[in-house]
Formats: structure tokens, C-alpha cells, sequence
């Protein structure tokens, strides 16, 4: 049977799991993912902009994005939609088989390893902040005074 | 025998019901008693428990993810939604604040259904201004200990806390903390003589071994959601066997909002109402016992003047431990497996030494085990990928300090209640405005537990070290002071309120001193002193 296309809050999920921890997302991450966005904050009108949609609308793009727009959102947007999609996707993902047991647990290697994994993602995250900041940060300031087109919802799939 | 009404099914309120059970009185506790669910698989590893639960998110984060801790929220963990019967209010509560962030618990059981088991006794020092020494409590923290079980070691902080209350073998120390106890034997003499600084095991209201039907520790890793064995003391524990007792009866579902008195001071009747629909009881008895913890219980004291005379009086004095939490990493254990199914809370505990001996600080160390990632993860100044790649990287190594100061009785932080529409019950106010200018010793502390991290091993990640509001440590106390000669609105050393001859308030609102040590077990050994102080 041919598989279903995703709709895009499943997309959504499918592309920040990639991005989070190199895996795939079970159905039941996919429908807890959904079901969390009833919470989630900016869904109550939290102040945003519609930067912060494109910064969304960028993320899911593809893994690299999201990392380039989480790296710049971390500084320049922290408490954005964005960070709290992530967020809430991590938070799921580190109570939920199978994923959890990757978040849970520790990379045992010793500490050489642990310090050359560290630089290596160290170096990838300095370059998407670098790369965020050339890209986004006119962007930012061009848009900041703009308000969200979506109204208190917002740019809110899932 | 008398008959006894008590307000609140706490810390102390089971604790002085059982005592004077036994002592053949008649009583009956009132309380809201929102009560904590079943255990979920009592037998699983914290591990295990995400695997065979059909939904884990909903059990470790709500329905609907409502216990995410999100960026700007302000909070550094969310508790459990096994744990939010303990926070739930009811309806008829109300209460603003000012310089202070209270937390209010309605649970069966109270505060301490959701605490983290640390149990010191008080010494001279710092009971100075209480109207009786360590000698009058000694036999109380004793049985205490009989009934909920305290596994400890004798140690360095025996020097701060007395090690006489007859203790169960301490728990067996997580990797981490083990590791930190050890590199402290190498360093103890510099740390002591320089800074001040000793450390040595938690004692802790958890078993070590089998205490009735309690069960010891088994080590599942789960204590942050809920013991699922009772290993860890709670008061519903003790309330179990106050139910067990016959002139025992527990009414839950029920608010108290004030008590009735004559022109003697002599109370007559108490006035609840039902938390289900509103509708009224009224209680008589011979005695009248508050024990809903400081906040609730100088409510309903302020209520009942204020319905009695129409004047709306202060409750001077109220305290509250300043908390500082300074989160560590133990470069040594970098690298390292991480130990999940391990007991969770604190195991290790800290004293500095101040130059008077009362303004003893007092801290413990909770090393990082199976407690959520999201908050820290959301907080290292990184993307969240390769937060998470360090995290798992330094997971081992993480731990946190949460350490307290003392606090003074001050006539500028006090309770008092807002009058509402005419005929309804009143608003508590809060209102604390001056912390005695302690931020020269939260700097001193600061400085000296960053020091003393370093002789162990340790960096404090700089930026992460938070001196959290008042409020935020749940340890209030002090508005209607035990005093050996005190004007009205105080407690006499017996713990009977001047002015109402048959009210003893039996929790934290008599303390006229806060130490900084976590002061439930010296809580529950006053409420047995008071008990044994009640007359036929």
C-alpha cells in the first residue's frame, strides 16, 4: 500500500524529530505532538510576530533549517513558537518508547569522546548561528514591527 | 477524654491526632483531602514504567502536555500531573500576595505529600528563641522517627544536627553522589577550616529497610512522580493509621473557613463548608486544633476575629527560608553512565557554618538521575540538537545545590485578610517587604559554595545560580509566635493561642525562629509535644 501523504503538522513533527535525534517519529509522538498544541503558550496569544511564523515556515523545511532557525531563535527569539514546538516535541520524546531511552541515558564514552562529540556539534551549532544570523537577522528587524497574520493562534500546525 | 476537632490531615495534624488518639481522646480532622491517585505499576523501574504504560506522556506530562516546562515560564521543572492533587485549590480560597509566592497545598496529607523527605532536628542554637531547648524535643524527634522510619548515617553534620533519635542504616549512595562524598573525605579539612563548608549524608524520611507495610527503598527511580511503594514518608501514611484508630473520624471533602467564640475567648463550634456544593457544618467539641499550615491556618484565625468583631488584624512575622540553587558539574563524571533507577531526591546534605551559630546555613546536593531534560535542555545557551548532545554528554556529571538561610520574625511581612462583599469570606493578603537585608549573605553563600565545588571537583555554570523569591521554599512560619510571655495573637510554650483557651495552633505559624534547616521533622515533633500536653 502506497504510504499517506502527511499532513503538515505530521511533516512538522517528522522534520524536528530528524533534526532532534536523528529519528523518526512513532505515531503516537505524532499524535501527542498534535494533541500538546492545546497548551502550548503561544497558542494563547503570547506576543508574536509574524517573524516568528516565517521562523516556523523555515525550521520545517528540513533538518538543516530547523537547526539554522533554532541556533537564532535561541538568542534572538527564546521564547518564540518555534523554541516551544521544539521544546514540547523534546519533552515528549524523552517520555515516549523508544526515543526515551536515548534522552534519558548518557553517551558513556568516556570523556574524550563525550569532548569530541561536544566540538563537533559545538562547531555545526556556531555555524547555523552564524549562517541564522546573516540570513535572519535582517529579516528579524524588517518583520518585528509586523504583527502575526494568523491573529493569537498563530502559524499553530500540530 | 476530650473531644478534639483538627483542621488539616499535614505533617502535623496526623502526627498530633494519633498521639492523642492514643491518649483515648475523641477526634474528628477536617480537611479538603483532595487525594492522590493509585499507584501506576508499583513494581516498574522508571524505565520500564515508559515502556509498559499504554500512555507515558499523559502520565509524565497531563492529557494535554500541560506540565511542559516552556522557555520564559519562569519555572525550573513542572511537577507531575501525579503530584497536582497536592496543589489543587478549591473554589472557596482565595489569596494575593505581595513580595512573596506562595504555595498553598489542600491535599490529604498537606505539603508533604509532595516533599523531599530531609529530616534534622534543631539544635540549642537555633531553638534560642523557642520557649523550650533540644532536651524537651529530644524524646518527640525520637518518636517521630519510630513512626515514620529516617535512614541516616552519623557524619560530619553530626556537629550540626544530634544524632540520637534512633535511625535506620542510611540508603545506599547514587554513583555521583558517592563519588562527591568521597572527594570531600580528601578535602575535608580545607573545606572545613577555610570555608566552613562539611557535607555528609541526606537524612532522609525513607526506608531502608521493611517499617510496617512500608516497604524499603527499592530503588526504581521513580520518587519524583510518587513513591509507588511508600518508601519515602508521607502523612497519609500516618493518617492510615489514625483511620485504623476507633475514636478516630476524618471528614474530608470540607473547607473550614472560621470558628464561632464566646466573650471568653472559648470556642464553641467551627463552620465549614462543603467543597462539592457549599453547603454549611457546623462542629462543636473541647478543643480546637489548627494544623492547615501557617498560611491556612492564620486565615482561618483572621477570619474568625474578623467575623466576631468586623476589625481585620495582622498576623506579623511570617518566614520564609531564602533558597538559593546553584546547579554543578562534577568534571570527573563527564563521560559517565547515568544511574536512572536510583533514589531521586537528595542524598547528600550540606551545612556552612556562620559566625553565630544560630544563622547556620544548610544546603542539599541532588545529583541529576531520571528527572526531566526538557527544562535543563531549553536553558544551555545552545541549539537544542546540540544541547542535547552535550547533555547526554554531562548527564552523569550534573547535580544541583538547593541551600537555605535562616529568616527573622519582621513586623513588615505579615498576613492580613481583604474584607469581600458583605457576608462572604475574606482574601488572605500576603505581604512580605523586608528580607533583613540578606543579600550580603546570599553573596557570602554564593562565594563560599562556589569555592567549596571547585576543592570537590566541581564547576558552577556561570548564570545559573538563582536566588530564588520568598515563597519559593515552602517553608513559612511565624505569625502566631510561641512565646514564654507574648501579648494576644501569640502561642503560650503549650501551643494554646492567648485569647481562645481551647485553640492550639500545632503548625509552622508557631515558630518564632526559621532556621535554615528543613524544619518538617521539628514540625511533627512540636505537634506531639502539644499533643501530650492536652488535658481530659
Amino acid at each position: 500500500m502506497p504510504e499517506r501523504p502527511l499532513d503538515p503538522s505530521e511533516r512538522e513533527c517528522e522534520v524536528f524529530c530528524a533534526y532532534l535525534i536523528d529519528g523518526r517519529p512513532t505515531e503516537y509522538v505524532q499524535r501527542k505532538y498534535a494533541l500538546g498544541h492545546g497548551a502550548i503558550p503561544f497558542r494563547r496569544g503570547a506576543n508574536h510576530t509574524r517573524f516568528d511564523e516565517r521562523l516556523v515556515a523555515l525550521a520545517r523545511r528540513g533538518p538543516w533549517f530547523t537547526r539554522i532557525a533554532d541556533a537564532y531563535a535561541r538568542f534572538f527569539r527564546p521564547t518564540s513558537p518555534l523554541r516551544q514546538k521544539l521544546v514540547l516535541l523534546v519533552a515528549i520524546l524523552e517520555n515516549a518508547p523508544p526515543s526515551h531511552t536515548y534522552l534519558n541515558s548518557a553517551e558513556a564514552s568516556g570523556p574524550l569522546a563525550a569532548a569530541i562529540r561536544a566540538l563537533v556539534s559545538g562547531t555545526g551549532f556556531v555555524l547555523a548561528l552564524l549562517v541564522g544570523m546573516v540570513l535572519l537577522g535582517p529579516w528579524q528587524l524588517a518583520a518585528s514591527s509586523e504583527p502575526a497574520a494568523t491573529g493569537p493562534g498563530g502559524s499553530d500546525h500540530g | 477524654m476530650a473531644r478534639i476537632v483538627v483542621v488539616g490531615s499535614g505533617a502535623t495534624g496526623v502526627h498530633f491526632a494519633l498521639s492523642t488518639l492514643r491518649k483515648g481522646h475523641e477526634v474528628t480532622m477536617l480537611d479538603v483531602g483532595h487525594e492522590r491517585g493509585p499507584a501506576v505499576l508499583p513494581d516498574a523501574g522508571i524505565d520500564a514504567l515508559k515502556t509498559r504504560l499504554e500512555d507515558p506522556v499523559s502520565y509524565f506530562l497531563g492529557d494535554q502536555c500541560e506540565q511542559v516546562v516552556y522557555p520564559g515560564s519562569g519555572k525550573y521543572y513542572g511537577f507531575p500531573p501525579s503530584k497536582s492533587y497536592v496543589f489543587r485549590h478549591p473554589e472557596a480560597f482565595s489569596s494575593r500576595s505581595s513580595g512573596f509566592e506562595p504555595v498553598f497545598s489542600f491535599a490529604r496529607g498537606g505539603l508533604a505529600e509532595a516533599w523531599t523527605g530531609g529530616v534534622y532536628p534543631l539544635n540549642d542554637h537555633e531553638l534560642t528563641d523557642f520557649p523550650f531547648g533540644y532536651e524537651d524535643l529530644k524524646p518527640f524527634y525520637a518518636e517521630i522517627a519510630r513512626r515514620i522510619g529516617i535512614s541516616a548515617n552519623r557524619d560530619d553534620l553530626a556537629r550540626f544536627s544530634a544524632f540520637d533519635a534512633g535511625y535506620q542504616d542510611p540508603l545506599h549512595l547514587d554513583p555521583h553522589s558517592a563519588a562527591l562524598l568521597e572527594r570531600y573525605g580528601s578535602r575535608r579539612s580545607r573545606l572545613n577550616q577555610r570555608l566552613g563548608f562539611y557535607l555528609g549524608g541526606s537524612r532522609l524520611a525513607t526506608l531502608s529497610r521493611d517499617l510496617g507495610d512500608r516497604k524499603a527503598c527499592s530503588h526504581l527511580g521513580r520518587c519524583l512522580w510518587g513513591c509507588p511503594t511508600n518508601s519515602l514518608y508521607s502523612p497519609s501514611v500516618t493518617l492510615r493509621e489514625c483511620l485504623a484508630q476507633p475514636k478516630f473520624r476524618y471528614l474530608p471533602g470540607w473547607f473550614v473557613h472560621h470558628f464561632d467564640y464566646g466573650a471568653d475567648g472559648r470556642i464553641g463550634r467551627i463552620l465549614t463548608e462543603s467543597v462539592r456544593d457549599g453547603s454549611p457544618q457546623e462542629l462543636e467539641a473541647e478543643v480546637f486544633v489548627l494544623a492547615a499550615g501557617t498560611l491556612c491556618s492564620s486565615k482561618i484565625l483572621l477570619e474568625s476575629v474578623y467575623r466576631k468583631t468586623g476589625k481585620i488584624r495582622q498576623l506579623t512575622g511570617l518566614m520564609d527560608n531564602r533558597q538559593v540553587m546553584m546547579p554543578f558539574l562534577n568534571l570527573g563524571l563527564i563521560g559517565h553512565p547515568v544511574a536512572t533507577e536510583s533514589y531521586q531526591f537528595h542524598q547528600l546534605a550540606l551545612g556552612i557554618e556562620q559566625p553565630e551559630p544560630g544563622d547556620y546555613v544548610h544546603g542539599q546536593i541532588t545529583t541529576l538521575k531520571a528527572a526531566a531534560a526538557h527544562p535543563i535542555l531549553q536553558s544551555i545557551p545552545l541549539d537544542l540538537r546540540t544541547a542535547i548532545t552535550l547533555f547526554r554528554g554531562v548527564h552523569a556529571a550534573l547535580g544541583v545545590a538547593n541551600v537555605w538561610l535562616p529568616d527573622r520574625r519582621r513586623s513588615e511581612n505579615y498576613l492580613t485578610l481583604r474584607a469581600m462583599a458583605s457576608g462572604s469570606r475574606g482574601e488572605l493578603v500576603i505581604n512580605y517587604s523586608n528580607d533583613g537585608g540578606d543579600r550580603q549573605l546570599v553573596a557570602s553563600v554564593i562565594r563560599t559554595l562556589k569555592r567549596a565545588f571547585r576543592e570537590l571537583g566541581c564547576v558552577v555554570p556561570p548564570g545559573m545560580t538563582k536566588v530564588l523569591p520568598k515563597g519559593a521554599s515552602i517553608h513559612y512560619a511565624g505569625t502566631v509566635p510561641m512565646l514564654a510571655d507574648g501579648g494576644e495573637l501569640t502561642c503560650a510554650p503549650d501551643g494554646r493561642c492567648r485569647g481562645f483557651p481551647n485553640l492550639y495552633l500545632v503548625d509552622g505559624s508557631g515558630f518564632p525562629f526559621l532556621p535554615a534547616k528543613n524544619l518538617t521533622f521539628t514540625l511533627m515533633a512540636n505537634a506531639i509535644r502539644i499533643a501530650e500536653g492536652i488535658q481530659d
